[in-house]
């Protein structure tokens, strides 16, 4: 009698191919793992296929793997939407958003990087009128930085 | 290879066992040895004679800090692998001798012609290899009392914990203990998965029917005790165990090319199939920060499996 006999809860296969089998039985109020290899000829492998048949191992393993892959691809949607959330400027209307509705609270990282972005044109490098150059720095919304930098563009 | 049919005494005559009589001396044999290993298997901190094995997990990569932006994830330090070593089995062996053979010393069987006490060799042949055979089965029942298994465990029904510290952990990165707003988080933050255990099987005594005779000094028939035999079983199962040139030496082994399976396998697993966790976190206009953690799917990396060998 092996140590998972007559409380065996579940088996499955836990590589591709087949050749390890992860048996989760009860003992009192605990599920405890046990590995064995596939091996028709050791005892503790004949005693789980008469309790729990070959057909039973790979039906949980089909239904194992899809619940990991349905985890799995909630982890991924998951993570895309924090990616998203995290980087607002990936899509046009969010890019729309934060000229047209700028949120300090909330967007003051974006406005950082927008100035940085103005700041590394050469144009604006090269440009010799230092008080638009001060507006840019002090501008309280993206629209000033930009009505900044189109005034250099034309004086240019 | 000669095995003998022993007599006992039935209440009115000596009359030759049968097969399970003797199965049931074989199964005594095993319980006093049980009581007396002679291979014997101890838990320790490092430095066991069994097979060293591995663990391996996932650490983050180093964070990285830049001014103005954050660096991107083409500069920032891949996940990296944190491989622990466990050999924590030690295996020794007894120092045995056995009983010289009076030639009285042995259970007594009927030749046809008389009763004649066995020799060594034929106690060996009926009961002793058999009684060995039992104990290198795979089986953890009471037939294998005194060899030893792994559980994921610490209490299994039957067997004793030989050490309550693991003989291996399977650990694998705890990916939700990081955080973006811990940048620069610690990089190896691990989370045990399985410990496995080392247990020895108990013996259980069950007192044989019907007892075999021997001659006594006095050149009498005598009815061995429980005791009696068990413990003259056990000294020659003690003995193969650690000494038999004959193929019935027990020894314990992990991922050995031979022996069989004893117990849960010891799983390695790993998260596999990320890329990293590439995070950032903005702290100053000059303290951007950036930091890969470990990420992906649980799989199997390894599979050590412990083994009793008969050889």
């Amino acid at each position: 009698m092996a140590i998972f006999s007559g409380k065996i809860i579940e088996a499955y296969y836990t590589n591709p191919d087949n050749t390890s089998i992860e048996v989760i039985y009860e003992e009192g109020k605990r599920a405890i793992n046990h590995y064995l290899a596939v091996d028709t000829s050791h005892p503790d492998f004949k005693d789980l296929v008469n309790e729990y048949p070959l057909s039973k191992i790979a039906d949980s393993t089909v239904q194992r793997n899809k619940n990991a892959m349905g985890q799995l691809n909630r982890i991924v949607d998951a993570k895309i939407k924090q990616k998203v959330e995290d980087k607002p400027m990936q899509s046009f209307d969010s890019v729309m958003e934060f000229v047209l509705n700028y949120d300090p609270k909330k967007q003051a990282e974006d406005m950082f990087s927008l100035k940085l972005k103005i700041f590394e044109k050469d144009i604006v490098k090269d440009f010799p009128d230092s008080a638009v150059k001060t507006r840019i720095r002090q501008a309280k919304t993206p629209l000033e930085v930009l009505f900044a930098y189109k005034e250099i563009i034309e004086k240019q | 290879m000669t095995t003998r049919t022993p007599l006992y005494y039935n209440g009115s005559q000596l009359q030759e066992m049968k097969s399970t009589d003797i199965t049931s001396l074989q199964s005594l044999a095993v319980y006093y040895y049980a009581q007396n290993p002679s291979r014997t298997l101890s838990v320790v901190g490092s430095g066991g004679n069994l097979t060293s094995i591995d663990d391996t997990r996932l650490q983050a990569g180093a964070a990285l800090t830049a001014s103005g932006v954050y660096p991107p994830e083409s500069s920032t330090a891949e996940p990296s692998v944190v491989t622990t070593s466990y050999q924590r089995i030690s295996q020794s062996a007894a120092s045995v001798s056995t009983t010289t053979d009076t030639g009285k010393t042995f259970p007594v069987y009927w030749n046809g012609t008389q009763v004649q006490a066995m020799t060594e060799q034929d106690f060996l042949d009926t009961f002793v290899y058999s009684a060995v055979n039992l104990l290198a089965s795979g089986s953890t029942t009471s037939d294998q009392a005194g060899t030893y298994f792994i559980a994921t465990s610490t209490s299994v029904a039957g067997a004793t914990l030989v050490s309550s510290t693991p003989v291996f952990s399977d650990t694998r990165a705890n990916t939700s203990l990081y955080t973006a707003s811990g940048i620069a988080e610690t990089l190896d933050q691990p989370q045990t998965v399985t410990n496995y255990y080392l247990h020895i099987i108990d013996g259980v005594l069950t007192a044989p029917n019907n007892p075999p005779i021997h001659i006594d000094a006095s050149n009498n028939l005598k009815q061995y005790s429980t005791a009696e035999i068990g413990t003259l079983l056990a000294e020659f199962v003690r003995d193969q165990v650690v000494n038999s040139s004959t193929g019935y030496q027990i020894s314990y082994n992990i991922n050995g090319g031979l022996g069989t399976a004893r117990g849960s396998a010891m799983v390695n697993t790993i998260l596999t199939g990320g890329s990293g966790n590439y995070q950032t976190r903005f702290v100053a206009a000059d303290d951007y920060r950036a930091q890969e953690f470990p990420d992906g799917t649980p799989a199997t990396a390894n599979t050590y499996t412990f083994k009793i060998e008969k050889s």
